[in-house]
């Protein structure tokens, strides 16, 4: 079996997956969530009053994972319909809570705090990751942004923007917002690395075959042909906390710099680098491509200049790394009404 | 123009029928078929391909819903010279969402003699089944319809990094139920 075979089997999977996922006409999903059409409101309430505290009788999907998961699998609106509001919660002594809700239309701003009872592992840096999910009632897209942080109370406000994919305006349904763990305490740091570009390798260690991660310019050419260095486990500048310079060279008259960024599956470790000429000037990488290191977790980066020996013997490398985080993990679920 | 009127108009051998269906669902077949092969040659001769298995096809089947049916058949015409071409090395490419697929498979041939297509394609349904809405929307918009990475995070509200590192882990998680596929057949 090869990846062609499995994606031949892909081809045939259920229709409605492939309908939902790009909303197609006849979709199951998107007509199953349609909602009756209302005239649209602006309402702005506080949380007290936006988000209603008169719920149902807490049902048996409420506080069962696992019966509320296969309800919601089926029929998102009836899971959500069974929930009661919780407006706050706590997990391993942070708390997370619904400070208010603005609703226009069909889109709606909710604010969450997040705050470490016991101790400081919530803070400015601290960022949600990819690892909250939204439960909603039909079809609705969803992003999270930290708003501010309050050293005073080590507090930190989060903003959920929710709008509905139909288009139309929200009819008092419930949402679930839950979150499986955080980061925070990330560092980040910027300036010229301690590397002379003199010390880039003539005629470095090359490989290919490596499992792309993607990339930006022309850099699908670099893997075609293997122009990527291969460092050999080497580090040639270390942040200390999940990043690392292993290799530098000239492939094809092009400077190479390669760049280790540990385990992003757990953490959020990522950067850029670029250079500066005697005049200070910013040449920015003319492409860069990811892909995975052997233990499937950390990825490296590799940065493509431009410029030959001669023209980089000149200029300063510079990086901005963000490295370092810890990854809180609990169990924090709030829902609320809109 | 709506899909049964299209159907319609197949049945009546009627040549408008192609212009309707590539004028509704071209954008969209050539967005999957795009997404796979890397010439534009042979997107267009695929979806030519396409139009005529349509053609062949109806009557007499009478595909509901007509736009997942004729993706499907754009799909398969796409990994047919997506095959034809890499066995050829007329592609290359490093970074299609094909490639990345390789990940999930368990070691070479362990678990082609145990599993059919239509039980690998079994497997994936079940996968999919109990994935929340958004890491299937995230898995099938990369490898159904092939879409860029960038495409999917601007899509979905994301980064693209964060679709990158979900998309990982998503194969992780299939390469471990195909290795307990393998395990117990």
């Amino acid at each position: 079996m090869n990846s062609i075979d499995l994606s031949r089997a892909m081809t045939d999977i259920r229709t409605e997956y492939i309908l939902e996922s790009a909303d197609l006409p006849g979709s199951a999903g998107t007509a199953r969530h349609r909602r009756r059409p209302r005239l649209r409101r602006l309402v702005t309430v506080a949380a007290a009053l936006a988000l209603c505290l008169t719920a149902a009788v807490p049902a048996l999907a409420d506080h069962v994972g696992v019966v509320y998961q296969a309800i919601y699998a089926v029929s998102p609106a009836l899971a959500q319909s069974m929930k009661s509001v919780e407006l706050s919660c706590e997990s391993d002594g942070i708390r997370m809570e619904v400070l208010a809700a603005d609703v226009e239309g069909s889109r709606a701003c909710v604010y969450l705090s997040l705050q470490d009872l016991t101790g400081d592992r919530v803070d400015g840096t601290t960022d949600l990751f990819d690892s909250y999910d939204l439960n909603a009632p039909y079809d609705c897209a969803a992003t999270c942004a930290q708003l501010e942080y309050d050293e005073e109370t080590g507090t930190a406000t989060f903003l959920v923007t929710i709008d509905l994919m139909d288009g139309e305006a929200f009819q008092g349904d419930r949402f679930t917002f839950s979150l499986s763990r955080f980061l925070s305490h990330k560092n980040e740091w910027e300036g010229p690395l301690p590397l002379a570009l003199s010390q880039a390798d003539d005629d470095p260690a090359t490989q290919s075959g490596v499992s792309d991660r993607g990339g930006t310019g022309s850099y699908q050419t670099f893997l075609n042909r293997g122009l990527i260095l291969d460092g050999g486990g080497n580090c040639l500048y270390t942040t200390g906390d999940g990043a690392a310079v292993t290799a530098m060279g000239y492939l094809d008259g092009q400077l190479h710099v390669q760049v280790l960024y540990d385990d992003i599956l757990s953490t959020d470790n990522h950067g850029d680098l670029w250079l500066a000429d005697g005049d200070g000037n910013i040449i920015a990488c003319a492409a860069s491509f990811s892909f995975w290191a052997e233990d499937g977790c950390s990825a490296y980066v590799e940065y493509v200049f431009d410029l030959g020996p001669e023209e980089a013997a000149g200029c300063t490398l510079y990086g901005y790394f963000v490295t370092g985080a810890q990854l809180p993990q609990g169990n924090w679920e709030v829902t609320f009404q809109l | 123009m709506e899909d049964r009127e299209i159907i319609a108009l197949f049945q009546a051998r009627s040549q408008e029928a192609v212009t309707a269906l590539s004028d509704k669902y071209g954008p969209l077949c050539r967005r999957v078929v795009g997404h796979i092969l890397e010439s534009r040659e042979d997107t267009e001769e695929c979806l030519n391909d396409t139009w005529l298995a349509v053609w062949n096809a109806i009557p007499p089947q009478e595909p509901d819903p007509l736009s997942a049916w004729v993706c499907r058949l754009a799909r398969n015409q796409a990994l047919k010279r997506y095959r034809y071409n890499i066995a050829a090395r007329r592609d290359s490419r490093g970074d299609a969402p094909l490639e990345e697929l390789e990940g999930c498979l368990p070691a070479a041939g362990s678990v082609e003699d145990a599993l059919s297509g239509q039980e690998l394609t079994r497997l994936l349904d079940r996968f999919l089944d109990g994935l929340s809405r958004k890491d299937r929307t995230l898995f099938v918009r990369r490898y159904w319809y092939a879409d860029p990475v960038k495409d999917i995070a601007g899509a979905c509200h994301m980064t693209p990094n964060h679709v990158s590192v979900r998309l990982a882990r998503l194969r992780a998680q299939l390469r471990r139920e195909l290795e307990q596929k393998e395990i117990f057949p």
